[in-house]
């Protein structure tokens, strides 16, 4: 039913739209906040959610006193959604773990540096002087980067079904 | 860090921004889906998310068929995140547990018109013959209510913080 095509799929996975990230609390039930993340990975031409779903991995970056950062920390399983409010209404939706990367394992910067570009820079040249600010704000942060790798997707374009939305 | 003004949640929550919930599947693994909803409570005007928290429920509309449902029929706990994409980024979080309602216990249909009338009316006259054919559309499947106790809330405003987010 109304699947994404691979090439919205790409062009939506670039966007500089926030994820709702859902982690678990301690006695299992579920808590959602909004993130910033990235999508590292292939989407294969004849991309199906089930049949042929992309392969690669999603990042983000927390800072250790958030709640979802020691959510994951705990328990590695979590679903991110990412939603256009539309018309059209698209959205994507990927569960799996996370593997928690330390400073020694992973560097961090390059992905933050990513991100800021993602969110902050919008492809726009004139952002850069606020992507610079922005990665000087972040130089006390002692991030800890999240690698996803997803197990299931969900990639819904509503755009032929144009009121919609999944009601 | 942050807190959203009562004044500001009210109209929030008036917005025809959509939400995500998040539900447990059968093994406890978190799974994310974007919807409407409708808040129908009172925000006090000393709000604060956990000292003073709003009053009142959401209501999400489904169909027993959706995977969300099955979740939540059986397993009743679940996050929703309500998130602009900013600038200024706001979002409002709320933790709950849901009580379900079924079209032969309950009339179901006001609580449909007032949230198709958020969604596709969007307080424009011209939308009236939109919001009709989507209740018509609504009424050839099985529709049933889930109802929202919150438990938690989060309310987060970053206007002051101009480009950040909790990233």
């Amino acid at each position: 039913m109304f699947e994404m095509r691979a090439d919205a799929l790409r062009a939506f996975l670039d966007e500089p739209l926030p994820a709702i990230l859902a982690t678990l609390r301690r006695d299992g039930s579920p808590y959602t906040i909004p993130l910033w993340y990235l999508w590292d990975g292939e989407v294969p031409d004849d991309f199906h959610p089930s049949h042929s779903p992309p392969t690669g991995h999603a990042w983000f970056l927390g800072g250790e006193t958030s709640t979802w950062v020691r959510h994951l920390q705990q328990d590695p399983r979590m679903s991110l959604c990412i939603d256009v409010e539309g018309p059209p209404a698209m959205h994507v939706g990927i569960d799996g773990t996370v593997e928690v990367l330390t400073e020694a394992e992973a560097d961090p910067w390059p992905i933050m540096r990513r991100l800021v570009e993602k969110y902050v820079g919008r492809g726009d040249p004139a952002n850069e002087e606020a992507v610079d600010q922005y990665m000087e704000s972040t130089r006390s942060m002692s991030p800890v980067l999240f690698q996803v790798t997803p197990s299931r997707w969900r990639a819904i374009d509503l755009t032929e079904f144009e009121a919609g939305q999944d009601v | 860090m942050f807190e959203m003004r009562p004044e500001v949640m009210r109209e929030f929550f008036e917005q025809p921004y959509s939400g995500v919930l998040a539900t447990l599947r059968r093994d406890g693994t978190p799974y994310t889906i974007p919807l409407w909803y409708l808040w129908e409570g009172s925000v006090p005007d000393d709000m604060h998310p956990s000292r003073n928290p709003p009053q009142g429920q959401i209501w999400l509309t489904g169909s027993p068929t959706r995977i969300w449902c099955k979740h939540l029929l059986n397993n009743r706990s679940m996050s929703f995140c309500i998130d602009t994409a900013g600038p200024p980024s706001q979002h409002v979080g709320i933790d709950g547990t849901v009580e379900p309602h079924l079209p032969d216990e309950m009339d179901i249909w006001p609580i449909m018109r007032r949230i198709v009338e958020k969604y596709v009316g969007q307080g424009d006259p011209a939308n009236d013959e939109a919001v009709e054919g989507y209740l018509t559309m609504m009424q050839s499947e099985v529709r049933m209510l889930f109802s929202v106790t919150p438990r938690r809330w989060r309310a987060v405003d970053l206007s002051e913080l101009g480009a950040g987010r909790d990233g």
